[in-house]
């Protein structure tokens, strides 16, 4: 099962319809988009749309509902629509979200909203205020308000928000002792769910964290939140965050509980509570994550992408938007083009207000000559590398030149690729010591010095300092070698 | 990154903020004005609109940044100072805003709003003839200030001159006739004069056009009580209901949707599902071949409910006591599931009872002689109101209850003990009914039949229980709740789960989940189609699982029930899967309160 349409009208960003359509293999989805140009409010469509199904006669998702979210600058009324299709048959059924047709209430929908994950940077943010001491930092507020608190107990039905909720203020009267331990047994039962909670996580925690390549080992240390019947407060709102790093010396400790690597546990616990739902009976579950990592350095956003790859694309439908052109370009590289749609949304002012647009994709060299048209060399360089990749790839898979093995395909460097071609030959049959490089020698010469600049692999996060004249020149190299090896 | 000046942006920026604001989207419309600062930074309007917005999401001291900022870059701003004036006030710091509003009135002496606000500051301070003062002069300058006249109105409650309140909440409500507020203050001027039926038209009037009358009054005299302590008087009964918040329990959620007259009415969902659940089963009543009951009205407890010391010296002195000392509980002692070991002992002196072949008992009861005499029935002084026969109705299976509670709270009783009037008893050898009655499904049901008469907390009156329809289930489905259910009988009585020790949570984790399981059979029990029909089953993987009956497990049983719960608990169980899913089915919904 699969969306494979979604239709958004007059909702919040995007006035007028939007149309994002999964053909075929396509099921995730890859965004790029500036800010205020429209990806959020794709993002939160969808999650807006999957959450108006449950629970009605929540407060919060009474705020959520439709004309709460339609377009600011128009009247006409909008919608959020959505088909979906089974694996198994060809038919698709249609479900809309707006505010005269409520058709979430379906089992299809309220099951795929129990079974997905929504995460955005706002729900990060909270990482940003962790002051880390030394190797632990108390994640209470993070975990119980925005990371788990969607969670359900299997005990009680309850998500965590509620059961938190549920010990909040007001406090009785120092006097009303019944009351006072009726408030208590609350506090035990809330204890114990979020000491077995974070029981149930841990293994995957430690499991996907291991995918970042920290050496660590990771405890989330809860001892029981307590009442004081004196100050009429909750005590004890912590759970510590250990990481116990092992081979570090002591004076590189306090470096490493940085903010991205916070970001990163965070990132991963979502994930884990996430991957530790029971799967529904139609199969589908999302997964969508809104700018999530732009707390990440590149170090720390590859080993996502390969978190997603092992556990969330086969299972998953993916959203994941990004502000980020450089990671975009990346991402879109690292991912399968067989099952990933890639959009980019922009601005485009107009007299009135600012409407977000969509681009589909274009040939790679050709938007490196816009971008270069229009001074963009950052995006113009991800462009021209990009391109010389595909092109490169796309030759030895055409030749069968045999290539460095590398166990994970996504190992795979330029130069394995480039390296080969260097030295191959046409062949002459009629005498084969007439026998002609592909590539002459200046062109390789001339591709050798782009890539120092331009079409090397790690140059990307760190572009320092990019020149028209040589973007030019390697732009023209890259042509000419795709004329070169196409012919 | 050098962006130059950029009006039209800075224009667009300023321009959405507004559509913003005017949807009140205030997160949006402070983004945008923040952006339009970074693309301009001096220019002061931009400052005092953020600020105008942050004071509409009550966030202060940014406000006051703001403001502060914009006075910075003009010093003759007026509307800055007025608004950081509002933003103090907002902070309580009511120095300070008087000091803004004044600054703005000197900058511009026709500024009715800032006179107004300075007004109402100086009434938070209680500087009540100064308040009046400022309200007089924005009435001056905006004669149409309905609000102002209401405001006085409340200065000269303060000063409790009420009759002058009338007549300035009299001005404002001729200026504005929709003016609730004004029609709640005037109610409660009336009430200072013992005015009851003026008083009584306005407030409902004012109730009538949304306002929350109650809250209102909370917050200028906290409640009915501390208003009569007071001011000595007695409201009549209707006015102190009509001030009175309703008592609102947290559980069990009602489903109550309001008429076009404001009153609750149910939704035709409940409804049919009452009834739906209603026709699926006999009554319990009917079910249960003894006629349920309650316990037995002890009074004077005191004299006839021992403790052990007192039972083992009563038994020393003549061991003929021990015959009449029977096992007792009231009903607040009792727990889920397993009833614990009773520490109380009932004399059990009924009607007819050869009292001479008990002396020490008799001894015993002498001491509370004049006490046992105040009761007004046929039976001897030392006589309970219960017959022999009643030994019969104690001593069989049963199931028990408190008869209040507000959770589904029956245990099974097969250790025959005796019960006080606050328990409720029903015979029965069949454990099962046990995890029926607990379960959410009758929970739920029972609230819907007892909620329809009565605000009372739930008490488990006899006629209500007796509705309770019980479905015909077959031995399959029977046995396998008894299984379970004997399983939490077990697990209630473990140290671990009695425990607060948070090293054994997953222990008390366990019992909610195998009373989760019972939910999800009795869900199916009662809406076997609906469930059926989304693939929802419960009792078919239970039975793959050829989970042993309790007294079969040999060995350590609590560890042989962690496997159990661990297996069903595991995410790609079926058990589990259904049970995490079951609210996509509508009637599950409403029985959990989510619709």
């Amino acid at each position: 099962m699969k969306i494979t349409d979604i239709e958004i009208k007059n909702f919040r960003a995007f006035p007028k319809t939007y149309e994002i359509n999964f053909h075929n293999t396509e099921k995730n989805l890859l965004v790029y988009g500036e800010n205020g140009s429209g990806k959020s409010s794709l993002y939160l469509a969808l999650k807006y749309f999957l959450k108006s199904s449950v629970d009605e006669t929540n407060e919060d998702n009474k705020n959520n509902a439709f004309e709460n979210h339609q377009n600011i600058f128009t009247e006409e009324p909008g919608h959020i629509k959505l088909r979906f299709r089974s694996d198994s048959q060809l038919e698709k059924d249609t479900y809309e979200w707006s505010r005269d047709v409520k058709e979430t209430t379906d089992e299809l929908i309220i099951e795929t909203s129990k079974a997905s994950g929504f995460l955005d940077y706002k729900d990060l943010l909270g990482v940003h205020y962790l002051q880390p001491d030394g190797e632990s930092v108390n994640v209470f507020d993070l975990l119980v308000k925005t990371l788990l608190a969607n969670t359900v107990n299997p005990a009680t039905d309850r998500t965590l928000a509620e059961a938190w909720d549920n010990i909040q203020e007001p406090y009785p009267r120092r006097s009303a002792k019944h009351q006072i331990a009726a408030l208590k047994q609350r506090i035990e039962v809330f204890n114990d769910e979020l000491v077995n909670r974070l029981a149930d996580l841990r293994p995957k925690v430690r499991e996907i964290l291991g995918k970042f390549g920290y050496e660590v080992d990771l405890n989330l240390d809860f001892k029981g939140v307590t009442y004081s019947e004196k100050n009429k407060t909750l005590e004890n709102q912590q759970i510590l965050l250990n990481v116990r790093f092992f081979d570090k010396d002591i004076s590189e400790r306090y470096l490493l509980l940085n903010e991205a690597k916070l970001s990163a546990i965070a990132i991963t616990i979502y994930l884990s509570s996430i991957l530790l739902l029971p799967d529904p009976r139609s199969g589908l579950k999302v997964l969508a994550l809104d700018d999530v990592l732009i707390g990440l350095d590149m170090s720390n956003r590859y080993p996502v992408l390969d978190i997603l790859e092992e556990y969330f694309t086969e299972d998953y439908q993916i959203f994941l938007t990004t502000y980020d052109k450089t990671w975009y370009e990346i991402a879109k590289q690292r991912t399968d083009q067989k099952d990933w749609k890639y959009t980019e949304f922009y601005f485009k002012a107009t007299d009135e207000y600012e409407i977000p647009i969509r681009k589909e994709d274009k040939p790679y060299l050709k938007k490196a000559k816009e971008h270069l048209d229009t001074n963009d060399y950052k995006a113009c360089a991800i462009y021209v590398r990009t391109a010389f990749e595909a092109v490169i790839r796309k030759f030895c898979e055409k030749k069968h030149l045999a290539v460095q093995y590398c166990e994970n395909p996504k190992d795979l460097k330029s130069q394995y690729f480039w390296n080969p071609i260097k030295s191959v030959k046409k062949k002459c049959i009629v005498f084969p010591e007439n026998d002609i490089l592909f590539v002459c020698p200046k062109l390789v010469d001339e591709i050798e010095l782009a890539r120092k600049f331009i079409l090397n692999e790690l140059s990307h996060a760190t572009f320092v300092n990019i020149h028209k004249r040589e973007l030019k020149d390697a732009l023209k190299a890259v042509e000419r070698l795709e004329t070169v090896l196409n012919k | 990154m050098v962006v130059g000046l950029n009006p039209e942006l800075i224009n667009a920026y300023i321009s959405r903020a507004t559509a913003y604001k005017r949807k009140t989207k205030f997160e949006f419309a402070i983004e945008d004005y923040t952006k339009a600062i970074e693309l301009d930074s001096d220019d002061p309007d931009i400052y005092h609109d953020r600020g105008v917005t942050y004071v509409e999401q009550d966030d202060f001291d940014h406000a006051i940044k703001d403001y502060t900022k914009a006075i910075k870059l003009n010093s003759k701003f007026t509307e800055a100072y007025y608004g950081r004036g509002n933003a103090h006030s907002g902070k309580n710091n009511y120095d300070l805003a008087i000091q803004d509003y004044t600054r703005a009135i000197q900058l511009d002496p026709n500024f009715s709003k800032a006179y107004y606000n300075r007004g109402v500051v100086y009434n938070y301070k209680g500087d009540v003839d100064l308040a009046i003062k400022d309200y007089i002069k924005a009435i001056e300058l905006n004669p149409d200030d309905f609000k102002a006249y209401n405001n006085i109105g409340a200065s000269y409650i303060k000063k409790g001159e009420i009759d002058r309140a009338i007549k300035n909440y009299n001005t404002a409500i001729e200026l504005n006739p929709n003016d609730s507020i004004a029609y709640c203050n005037r109610g409660e001027a009336w009430l200072r004069l013992k005015e009851w039926n003026k008083a009584k038209s306005d407030l409902i009037t004012a109730k009538q056009m949304g306002l929350d009358i109650i809250a209102s009054f909370r917050n200028d005299y906290r409640n009915v009580e501390a208003f009569e302590k007071r001011h000595g008087v007695k409201l009549p009964e209707d006015i102190a209901l009509l001030l009175t918040q309703r008592r609102r329990d947290r559980y069990p959620k009602l489903q109550k949707v309001l008429d076009a007259e404001g009153n609750p009415i149910e939704s035709p969902n409940v409804v049919n599902l009452r009834e739906q659940l209603r026709n699926a089963g006999t009554p319990l009543g009917e079910y249960v071949k003894a006629k349920p009951s309650f316990g037995i009205n002890t009074a004077p407890t005191e004299a006839f409910v021992v403790d052990k010391a007192t039972r083992n010296k009563l038994i020393a002195a003549h061991s003929a006591s021990a015959d009449i000392l029977k096992p007792f509980l009231h009903g607040q002692d009792l727990r889920r599931w397993h009833v614990d070991t009773p520490q109380q002992w009932l004399i059990f002196t009924h009607r007819g009872i050869a009292i001479n072949d008990y002396p020490a008992i008799l001894k015993h009861l002498r001491k509370y002689r004049e006490l046992l005499s105040k009761k007004k029935s046929k039976q001897e002084w030392y006589e309970l109101p219960v017959s022999l026969g009643d030994v019969e109705r104690f001593a069989q299976p049963k199931l028990v209850s408190p008869d209040t509670y507000n959770h589904q709270t029956f245990a099974v009783d097969t250790s025959g003990y005796y019960y006080g009037k606050t328990s409720y008893i029903i015979p029965t050898e069949e454990t099962w009914l046990c995890g029926l009655l607990n379960s959410r499904t009758i929970e739920w049901f029972y609230s819907q039949v007892s909620n329809q008469l009565t605000i009372d907390p739930l008490r488990a009156r006899s006629g209500y229980i007796q509705q309770i329809p019980i479905p015909d289930l077959t031995l399959e489905q029977k046995a396998m709740l008894t299984k379970i259910v004997d399983y939490l009988i077990y697990l209630q009585q473990q140290p671990t789960i009695n425990s607060k020790d948070l090293a054994h949570a997953r222990d008390r984790v366990m019992l909610g989940y195998f009373e989760r399981v019972i939910d999800g059979l009795v869900y199916e029990a009662y809406l076997r189609e609906e469930l059926h029909a989304s693939d929802k089953h419960f009792l078919q993987p239970l039975l793959d699982e050829q989970l042993p009956p309790i007294e079969d497990i040999q060995g350590d049983k609590m560890s042989a029930l962690r496997d159990i719960f661990e297996l069903l608990y595991d995410r790609m169980h079926l058990v589990r899967r259904n049970l995490y899913y079951l609210d996509s089915i509508k009637a599950v919904r409403i029985i959990q309160g989510k619709l």
